[in-house]
């Protein structure tokens, strides 16, 4: 089968064998996104299922673990100057899926080893979300750790690590007030329309938690929860809502300087003109409603 | 000594500041502001190995200020740096 997709306005493709177990795990994360357009995709992705060839190129990345414990990645360099990525189990050497990516990042080449175990959906769209962060860095899309909500036709952009609170955060917003609802829990995209305007858009992506819609909301704030005793919102000053931003930005350090300056810039124009703030709370209804309140007053 | 690998010198909003460019773990906290000095030797140190000595050095050739001064900022500067944990030493 061969899909086109439409994620935060970049189109891309994604083909794959018929009955691929993996890609019927994850296919409908990325339906919502489906688009019959005929036009240039930015980034081409083809699953192929084979044996991995063996790593000959340069270690450029050890790994970090992602939240959710489960994959690992490593990065290589090949001669030809193109990226090769893996991904597997933490506990385990062997990768289970391995991408290839040339050096213009316009496409990806994956193959999954013909075992099939229970986690290669999980891999596949780990690495999809990694194809799609690399093939559109260069137009200035950020990919976003936070749990975003739609409010009053703008969006709300929650900032944390894992564990701090995002998503109960964002779940308090939804329940306590009215006409709040999730865009994406995990990894929302966020950039600027050709017009200038810093805007949102739902993902593929989105943790653990089911919310894969294809809507998208200029932003209206950034907020980093910070846990605390009581309900406070505070703004950031520009240079920390500057650092804010750059610590919830996806971020691979093998992107090329250029790509890095390019991040850098979107960043830049994002603290230069959203506001971003840090929500001191508890996990409680009285913390989305002063949330809610205080924004409200910012703006 | 040598400047650490893992942070960036970029100008923000018209300031020179350094800090982690990331690590996906979203923890934040750490940005430095450098003075027009410090980012000068930091542009100018960068992926070298130096002594407090070369720092001096370059004080003294880009603002022509006295050896004894220049040594002593520089030392200043160095130790600030340490403290900021952006040195190897």
């Amino acid at each position: 089968m061969k899909k086109q997709y439409i994620i935060a306005q970049n189109a891309i493709s994604v083909s794959a064998p018929d009955g691929l177990v993996a890609w019927g795990v994850v296919e409908h994360r990325y339906s919502p996104f489906e688009a019959s357009s005929t036009e240039n995709p930015v980034l081409e992705i083809d699953i192929r299922v084979d044996a991995l060839p063996e790593s000959d190129g340069t270690m450029i990345y050890e790994p970090i673990h992602n939240d959710i414990g489960l994959v690992t990645s490593r990065a290589s360099r090949l001669a030809d100057g193109s990226l090769v990525i893996e991904f597997g189990h933490i506990s385990e050497s062997k990768p289970r899926l391995w991408m290839k990516m040339p050096s213009r990042l316009n496409r990806a080449d994956i193959l999954m080893a013909p075992d099939g175990d229970d986690n290669d959906g999980y891999f596949l769209s780990h690495a999809l979300m990694i194809a799609y962060m690399l093939g559109t860095c260069h137009s200035g899309t950020l990919l976003m750790h936070s749990a975003t909500v739609i409010h009053d036709g703008k969006a709300f952009l929650f900032q944390g690590k894992s564990g701090t609170g995002k998503s109960t955060h964002a779940a308090l917003w939804t329940r306590h007030i009215a006409g709040a609802e999730l865009l994406n829990d995990d990894h929302p995209v966020v950039r600027f329309t050709p017009d200038g305007v810093a805007t949102a858009y739902g993902s593929p992506w989105s943790g653990k938690t089911d919310c894969y819609r294809n809507l998208s909301a200029p932003v209206g704030a950034f907020v980093r929860i910070v846990r605390d005793r009581e309900n406070a919102l505070r703004r950031l000053a520009p240079l920390q809502a500057y650092a804010s931003l750059t610590a919830s930005v996806f971020y691979l350090p093998f992107l090329s300087d250029e790509l890095k300056e390019t991040r850098h810039k979107t960043i830049e124009r994002l603290a230069g003109t959203v506001p971003c703030c840090e929500m001191h709370c508890r996990p409680d209804r009285d913390a989305a409603i002063t949330c809610h309140r205080s924004l409200a007053l910012n703006r | 000594m040598k400047i650490k690998k893992d942070f960036t010198l970029r100008t923000v909003m018209g300031q020179n500041i350094v800090l982690a460019e990331g690590n996906n773990a979203d923890s934040y906290g750490k940005i430095i502001t450098l003075n027009q000095s410090a980012a000068m030797l930091w542009k100018e140190l960068k992926d070298k190995t130096f002594e407090t000595e070369d720092a001096a050095d370059l004080l003294v050739e880009k603002y022509g200020i006295d050896r004894t001064q220049a040594l002593a900022d520089a030392t200043y500067i160095l130790d600030l740096m340490t403290s900021k944990s952006l040195l190897d030493r």
